[in-house]
């Protein structure tokens, strides 16, 4: 479904069409559900959150501006609302919930479900910036400008910021043991 | 030690944006780099773990979660309060409007079509007319002229009457050798609708440039009728024995 089918929906769910909200909730339910995940790292919240995110997005469809993507401005909310209850989280648990070393040896292999879990452990190491823009890059596979629309910032941040954040997390994957030295 | 220009030149190529001609520098660099060329294949593993992780599954009643949370008379509202002229300007970019324009153009087409028919059968060609067509009964008739005809080889009267917006021209003439009358009208203000007898050919009628000419012979019991359109409606007549004008009159019938 393109943008401009997008625009349609969002121009029939504001005429009162409960389906054509229906059809863009199909649609992303499952992309915005994994960008919160992977953002906050905590499935029933996460659901929380994105019930959050679509009633949000339909109180404001009236205001929503057509000449931005429609997706990108639902993954900015989305960025947004795990970003708040990330600071929110912070507030109310000053020491972040630890993150448990894993026992096994750089040698020793790891099964799918595993390498998910760790490689979402070693995300969480990092910051929230650069936690977002991996997401956006290399779980929904943004281009630099769609990141830029979504977070609000320059390309030219957007390149600098990924490209710290992927050797942030290359060194946390060694020191992990999830990639090694050859 | 790495040169920064190439760790840029890294992400870049990861991200298919680098240029083919800077790739191919890169690669030289890499060749010439242990170091460089380590930190690219580290940097490469990340980004192969990070694009091959699978997705979360979010639970199955999350859309129903969603959707229940959703107050939808928001809009629902809002659409009942859409204007009349909104809903018109709508309806008219609809399909079936489509439609509508289509078979009222047909009707209008058609019509334009049919029309030069209309005006030769609002006006008929009077030669063309035979059979017997109802009369209003004289006796409603208020008498507007009587023209009195008195020659030597001509006698009789033409009488003008109206009805409401009928006029009748009714004429009794005897004659000795043929005569001709000519009624001259407008027919924008008359219209010349019926006459008796309606044997047209019997009493030779003819009507050309919204004049009627009549060849009269022996003895013509004829009335003509018209339906006035507007007031101050001009009728000529003209009667012509043996070559002499008889009788000219114009009437102004209100």
């Amino acid at each position: 479904m393109s943008d401009r089918e997008d625009k349609e929906l969002v121009k029939r769910c504001v005429k009162g069409d409960q389906k054509a909200f229906e059809a863009l909730v199909d649609k992303y339910q499952k992309t915005v559900f994994n960008i919160i995940y992977r953002l906050i790292h905590n499935y029933d919240e996460s659901e929380d959150l994105t019930q959050k995110v679509f009633i949000k997005v339909y109180e404001n469809l009236d205001a929503f501006n057509s000449r931005y993507k429609f997706f990108s401005w639902l993954y900015r909310i989305a960025v947004n609302e795990s970003l708040n209850h990330i600071k929110a989280k912070k507030r109310l648990t000053p020491l972040e919930e630890g993150y448990a070393a894993s026992e096994k040896r750089p040698d020793e292999t790891f099964n799918g479900k595993e390498v998910s879990e760790r490689l979402q452990n070693a995300i969480n190491q990092l910051n929230a910036n650069y936690r977002t823009v991996i997401i956006l890059k290399h779980f929904q596979n943004c281009s630099y400008s769609e990141i830029a629309d979504i977070v609000d910032i320059p390309e030219k941040t957007v390149k600098s910021r990924l490209f710290t954040a992927r050797q942030l997390l290359k060194d946390i994957l060694i020191k992990e043991g999830i990639t090694g030295h050859d | 030690m790495i040169d920064e220009k190439y760790i840029e030149w890294m992400h870049l190529a990861i991200d298919g944006k680098l240029s083919r001609k800077d790739r191919e520098k890169l690669d030289v660099y890499l060749q010439s780099n242990a170091e460089a060329r380590e930190f690219f294949e580290q940097l490469l593993r990340t980004v192969e773990i990070l694009d091959h992780t699978e997705e979360i599954v979010p639970p199955d009643d999350l859309k129903q979660r969603i959707m229940s949370s959703i107050d939808f008379s928001r809009y629902a509202a809002k659409e009942q309060k859409a204007s009349f002229a909104e809903r018109l300007t709508e309806w008219f970019y609809r399909p079936q409007a489509k439609l509508v324009y289509a078979f009222a153009a047909g009707l209008l087409l058609g019509l334009l079509a049919l029309s030069p028919f209309w005006f030769k059968y609002a006006q008929p060609d009077v030669t063309d007319l035979s059979g017997t067509i109802g009369v209003l009964p004289d006796n409603r008739f208020r008498t507007i002229e009587e023209i009195p005809v008195q020659t030597s080889g001509l006698a009789g009267t033409i009488e003008i009457k109206k009805y409401q917006q009928f006029i009748s021209v009714n004429i009794h003439i005897k004659t000795i050798n043929t005569a001709q009358l000519t009624i001259e009208f407008d027919p924008g203000l008359l219209q010349w609708n019926r006459f008796i007898p309606q044997d047209a050919e019997a009493v030779n009628l003819k009507y050309k440039s919204n004049t009627l000419t009549f060849l009269l012979s022996s003895s013509t019991e004829m009335s003509l009728f018209f339906r006035q359109l507007q007031p101050d409606a001009r009728l000529t007549l003209r009667l012509i024995g043996d070559g002499n004008l008889v009788v000219e009159k114009t009437l102004v019938i209100e």
